[in-house]
């Protein structure tokens, strides 16, 4: 499949313009020179409403190689993320972006991103990728939640 | 030890693939009635309580055939040359008798018509495609009886499970109907292609031809894994086979088949690729048990595929590989760097260069080369710092302490490891020598006008029952190891295990030597006097070891 990564992406583009969820962004990394890179996009994601990450706009960003899509992006929160899933590099655990898992060619970016926001009130205990939040969320949930509430403060939208 | 855990086989030769072999002892023959699942007929012969070896151990010339078919006969006189031979090949294992696991060596090929007819079976049955069926087996490692069980209980959840439920009750893929026109692919994005270049599988996701094509590429790419390949939908359960890859990808085809076949292998109980580099053959048993010799030469266990290893059971040849890995770089250093405190058995590590040593236990003072109190040096030694006796180690007290159980159990494995380690170098080097052997048989018999290459062949012969006795040795240490000493077992496994390394040795002795000096006779002798001490003690293993 190789060459297509290109193709696909600017589809996937013009199809994010055309409609996308409620509080999400999407967009290729723009160079410095006012062009844009296909290969590497900035996403926000929004914490669901009715829970502790309400509030928030987490950042993540997806790397594209040239063998996209048969192979999945990398996708990393920026800054990393205080979560029991998310790599202490901010790399999410996630079996649908996992190529060995569940990954397809036919996963859209709309939906990567949406399984992301489900991913974060409904984490994994089975892979565990970070210990700090791990932990928390093994003994104290109370504590637990009050930790992703400063995380949501810290991850508010400027504007 | 349980005989279903380990269960051996020994020699399995044919008197037949032997050219000019004479008299055939048929040990198996004159044994007594096989108990429990026990293994291997050869390793049984007769004479099992014969120390003696000398009593059982003539030469004839090998000019003396005696096609020798009578089964009944006693394993009297044979020539040096006999059933230790545990080449076969082949066809080589066609009695019953001599190949209790029923083991086979088979080509590619034929495991792949064996696979078919598995897969037919179920086709008929089920009234499925082949490729249906052959995922659903793959599903039951190659179970039919389990598929069966499942399929007859709930078939749609037995379907669904493996990913084929549309396949069996969908409308069938290939090109997909819709418009004619204007079709878009998931995949790519591009959406005018018209709807033969389109391809779905029966669940009725579509993608572009290109797409699957490159799709299939890439999980072909990736290795055995592609056979279980899904629908690039999404989440759609829908497994590839054989037919879609056929419809897109023709070219990538024959690996995906021939990783089919491979899975097909690797969960099957009873048989396992040959290990040996670039060896395609497929070695079964019908017991899973066993020991093989593929005809590229590789000699394997069936159950573990690592060398033979009687009278280890893979099990705990597994544990020690594992203990040996962990521990070998400690237990190399430990051997190479440091040595007992004479008085109180603290190892001890010479880091600097004096004899004169100190243990920082005991406070006692010693030579470093002999072991002995520092006090006795002096002039009688060769000086002080001279050293000409040679080291001794004495035994272990009775201390009960952690420390000094610790201590024990890592000179017990020291021990063990130790040997284990060294006739696993001579095996090494009795390999070796076997590669030189043809070179001293064509010497050998050039020296002497009238001796015929089958006159030499004790040579070989010999060198051959060498490495095996080495092999056979290396595990006994392991084995020995993990022994349970009870009711004296292990007293007699070590008699044993004494007997035939004294006997090892003298044959590597005699093998060895300048051809001129050699001597046939003694060598034939010693071969046959060895082989007897390797059967005796896998014998007395595979018995359980109570009777001797």
């Amino acid at each position: 499949m190789s060459g297509i990564a290109r193709g696909r992406l600017s589809e996937e583009r013009k199809a994010w313009r055309k409609d996308h969820p409620y509080g999400f962004f999407a967009k290729p990394e723009s160079s410095g020179d006012g062009s844009s890179n296909l290969m590497k996009w900035v996403t926000g994601i929004p914490g669901k409403a009715d829970t502790p990450w309400e509030g928030g706009l987490y950042k993540v960003t997806l790397e594209f190689s040239e063998e996209y899509p048969s192979k999945p992006p990398k996708c990393k929160f920026v800054p990393p993320l205080f979560h029991p899933n998310v790599y202490p590099s901010g790399t999410i655990c996630l079996s649908i972006l996992n190529e060995e898992e569940d990954w397809r060619p036919g996963i859209t970016i709309k939906q990567m991103l949406l399984g992301i926001q489900d991913l974060l009130d409904t984490p994994n205990p089975n892979s565990p990728a970070q210990n700090e939040a791990y932990q928390l969320f093994q003994r104290d949930k109370a504590k637990y939640k009050d930790r992703v509430r400063q995380e949501a403060a810290k991850n508010r939208p400027q504007n | 030890m349980s005989d279903s855990e380990d269960d051996y086989v020994y020699d399995y030769s044919d008197a037949s693939s032997d050219e000019g072999d004479e008299m055939k002892t048929s040990p198996q023959q004159a044994k007594s009635p096989q108990e429990g699942d026990s293994d291997d007929e050869d390793r049984k012969p007769a004479a099992k309580k014969s120390m003696d070896i000398r009593g059982e151990v003539g030469v004839k010339t090998p000019s003396s055939k005696n096609a020798n078919a009578n089964p009944n006969a006693p394993p009297a006189h044979g020539s040096g040359r006999k059933s230790y031979d545990h080449s076969p090949t082949g066809s080589d294992y066609l009695s019953p008798a001599k190949n209790p696991d029923g083991l086979k060596l088979m080509e590619a090929e034929q495991v792949r018509e064996e696979m078919h007819s598995l897969v037919c079976e179920i086709t008929d049955m089920l009234g499925i495609s082949e490729a249906v069926a052959t995922v659903l087996m793959r599903m039951h490692k190659w179970n039919k009886e389990a598929l069966l069980n499942a399929y007859m209980n709930d078939s749609n959840a037995t379907l669904s499970k493996a990913g084929v439920l549309s396949k069996v009750q969908g409308e069938g893929g290939g090109a997909t109907s819709g418009s004619g026109t204007g079709n878009t692919c998931n995949i790519c994005c591009d959406d005018d292609f018209a709807s033969d270049e389109m391809y779905a599988m029966s669940c009725g996701h579509s993608f572009c031809r290109d797409c699957w094509r490159g799709f299939l590429h890439s999980k072909v790419g990736d290795g055995p894994s592609c056979i279980y390949a899904t629908c690039p939908a999404a989440g759609c359960p829908e497994v590839i086979t054989e037919v879609e890859v056929s419809d897109v990808s023709k070219d990538v085809l024959p690996k995906f088949s021939t990783y089919q076949l491979r899975s097909y292998v690797n969960l099957n109980k009873l048989a396992r690729w040959c290990p040996g580099a670039g060896c395609t053959k497929v070695a079964s048993s019908k017991t899973g048990f066993g020991n093989i010799k593929c005809d590229c030469g590789n000699e394997f266990c069936i159950r573990c595929g690592l060398e033979p290893h009687s009278p280890v059971t893979c099990p705990d040849l597994a544990k020690w590989e594992e203990k040996c890995q962990n521990e070998s770089e400690t237990a190399n250093w430990i051997l190479a760097n440091t040595k007992k405190c004479p008085k109180c058995f603290t190892r001890i590590e010479k880091n600097q260069g004096c004899n004169h040593m100190v243990c920082q236990q005991c406070k006692f003072e010693f030579c470093w080369i002999c072991l002995a109190a520092w006090n006795e040096h002096g002039a009688s030694t060769g000086g002080y710092y001279k050293c000409n006796k040679f080291a001794s180690e004495g035994d272990n007290p009775n201390d009960q302490s952690d420390a000094a159980k610790a201590k024990r159990e890592l000179d017990r494995y020291l021990h063990y490891y130790q040997r284990f380690h060294a006739h696993g170098q001579a095996q090494k080097f009795a390999k070796k020598q076997l590669a030189q052997t043809e070179q001293r048989m064509v010497q050998l018999q050039d020296g002497n006008s009238d001796t015929s290459w089958i006159d030499v062949q004790f040579l070989k012969t010999a060198t051959e029952q060498l490495i095996e006795c080495r092999r056979v040795l290396k595990y006994t240490y392991t084995f020995a190891y993990y022994l349970e000493d009870k009711d004296g077992i292990k007293e007699r496994f070590e008699h044993h295990q004494e007997m035939l390394e004294k006997f090892t040795e003298r044959l590597s002795e005699l093998s060895e030597m300048d051809l001129e000096k050699m001597d046939r006779t003694d060598v034939v002798n010693m071969t046959r006097v060895v082989d007897k001490f390797v059967k005796n003690i896998l014998k007395y293993v595979d018995e359980g070891m109570d009777i001797d």
